[in-house]
């Protein structure tokens, strides 16, 4: 029973892991709280299951259509609305507010087009299981697990080894000495919400096929339990974002089995600011040094 | 036609006039100083040259061309190239990668090979500690950081925004020995400082700004011996 929780809490918790890298690389380069990853990860999600219908089931093409599709939406979000705040040197807080209404735009958008009702998701890896020590592990959450690994590994070597990845952390760290070493900073904050949308967009799909449904009510828990993983491994650092997803998918499946599934997300939450109390900077954060 | 000149510039932050209408030149192969107390304008005008911040007004010609309003990324590209006030490094980056970063301009895989030996003859501290984070150097060898990752990118006008801040005399020295090394190798300067007497002892002409505005030229020693320049700038000596 542990042992089946573990596995369905390391399931969730690295699909929570791959959306939080995507808000903490946002918030890494520019301070800002982005409250829309939530909605593109159903979008993620719905546009993934139009095309796959669209295609009579061809869920790889669907699914790389919508991933581009949804990180280009991310990085439109930026150009659109963000990009001439910064110009005008409005506060951070306008941001944060203008990535909640992009969210609720989208939302408004997913209810009029893909409609208020849960919709099925269908699951083309039910192909088969493994039996390990009484546990029962799907071939889907072996791919999710994979697919989430995989790709925070591709990510932390293109951000650690790659010179983009080094002007994304120069951006990071100073934005201004950035531009004086000639980086463009405004395609770097571009490619970083195209990768940090794409990212959610990936997850969501994954997780509409492990549920089999997607509903846009999922929006907003998700963008929370995002946010709530990467504080908790410590904003703006990869290897935190990951590790928050994971333990905060671990507890939500421990408790909902353990003790009861209506408590599910008080309790994550609890752990959270308990965390947060001990250590503010989160797991993995170091002490906030000024920017320059 | 000067190799650097600066036309009646004018800067303000919203209804704040910065700059002023400020003009100025500097040849080929020069090293040129900025002086002035604070808020005089000189790191504003710094940092409009090097494209992050907008002119209201003026120009500034490039061999040539005008290149007010361009963006710091235009800017370093066509080869001049800022090391800011307060160093600035990137503190989490290895010394390796922030000099790394300075070259990022450079696409030629020759040129930034003969940067990084050149950075590394000139700042022998920074081979050592080239692995280590730049938050952890000191400050002096920060500041060398700061410069050489400046030079990383090849450029041919070397701005330097106040090299001696916050640093110890015998360090102060040293920096103002690699100015005047790296200007020997053909590199020409522009060089704010409050540090008055070093930079005009190095400089081959210098000007003094006062709120935003140029209210002296001269070559370096007509300035160190002005009466005026002596009194405000070089604690009467």
């Amino acid at each position: 029973m542990f042992f089946q929780q573990m596995i369905n809490g390391l399931t969730i918790g690295s699909t929570y892991a791959l959306v939080a890298i995507g808000f903490s690389m946002v918030f890494g380069v520019l301070e800002l709280t982005n409250f829309a990853n939530g909605s593109f990860y159903i979008l993620g999600a719905y546009l993934t299951l139009t095309f796959m219908n669209a295609m009579r089931g061809n869920f790889y093409v669907a699914f790389a259509i919508s991933i581009i599709g949804t990180g280009l939406v991310g990085a439109l979000m930026d150009r659109l609305t963000l990009r001439p705040m910064r110009k005008k040197g409005a506060p951070g807080i306008a941001a944060v507010i203008a990535t909640i209404g992009f969210s609720e735009i989208i939302n408004n958008f997913a209810l009029v087009f893909f409609g208020t009702e849960t919709k099925p998701f269908p699951n083309i890896f039910k192909v088969g299981k493994i039996r390990l020590g009484g546990a029962i592990i799907t071939y889907l959450q072996i791919i999710i697990f994979v697919v989430a690994l995989v790709l925070m590994l591709v990510l932390s070597l293109m951000v650690y080894k790659t010179k983009v990845g080094k002007a994304m952390r120069a951006t990071a760290q100073n934005t201004s000495a950035a531009r004086l070493m000639g980086i463009n900073v405004n395609h770097i904050i571009t490619l970083t919400f195209f990768i940090g949308t794409l990212l959610a967009a990936v997850a969501g799909t994954l997780v509409a096929m492990y549920v089999e449904s997607v509903s846009v009510g999922l929006a907003s828990a998700i963008s929370m339990k995002t946010f709530a993983a990467a504080v908790l491994g410590g904003v703006g650092s990869l290897p935190g974002a990951m590790v928050g997803g994971i333990l905060l998918g671990l507890v939500e499946t421990i408790v909902a089995g353990y003790i009861s599934s209506g408590y599910r997300d008080a309790i994550a939450f609890i752990i959270l600011i308990l965390v947060l109390i001990f250590r503010p900077a989160g797991l993995f954060g170091q002490k906030t040094q000024a920017k320059v | 036609m000067a190799f650097l000149e600066v036309k009646d510039l004018h800067v303000s932050y919203g209804a704040i006039k910065a700059i002023q209408g400020i003009s100025l030149k500097v040849e080929k192969g020069e090293v040129v100083t900025l002086i002035g107390s604070n808020g005089a304008g000189k790191t504003t005008t710094m940092n409009t040259l090097a494209g992050l911040i907008k002119p209201a007004a003026g120009q500034i010609l490039f061999k040539e061309e005008n290149i007010a309003g361009h963006d710091a990324p235009d800017v370093v590209s066509r080869g001049i190239t800022l090391s800011p006030e307060g160093r600035q490094v990137f503190p989490k980056l290895s010394v390796w990668e922030n000099l790394d970063m300075g070259a990022y301009s450079v696409k030629d895989p020759a040129v930034r090979k003969r940067g990084f030996e050149q950075a590394f003859s000139l700042f022998p501290i920074l081979k050592e500690r080239s692995s280590q984070p730049a938050g952890t150097l000191s400050g002096g060898e920060q500041q060398m950081l700061a410069v050489a990752r400046a030079l990383m990118s090849d450029p041919e006008v070397l701005m330097l925004d106040e090299p001696s801040l916050g640093l110890a005399p015998i360090i102060i020295q040293d920096i103002f020995n690699l100015i005047k090394k790296i200007n020997g190798m053909g590199t020409t300067i522009l060089l704010v400082e409050q540090n008055a007497k070093m930079a005009l002892g190095i400089s081959d002409r210098g000007y003094v700004l006062e709120t935003g505005r140029i209210v002296h030229v001269g070559t370096g020693e007509e300035l160190m011996k002005s009466d005026e320049v002596k009194n405000a700038y070089l604690g009467g000596i």
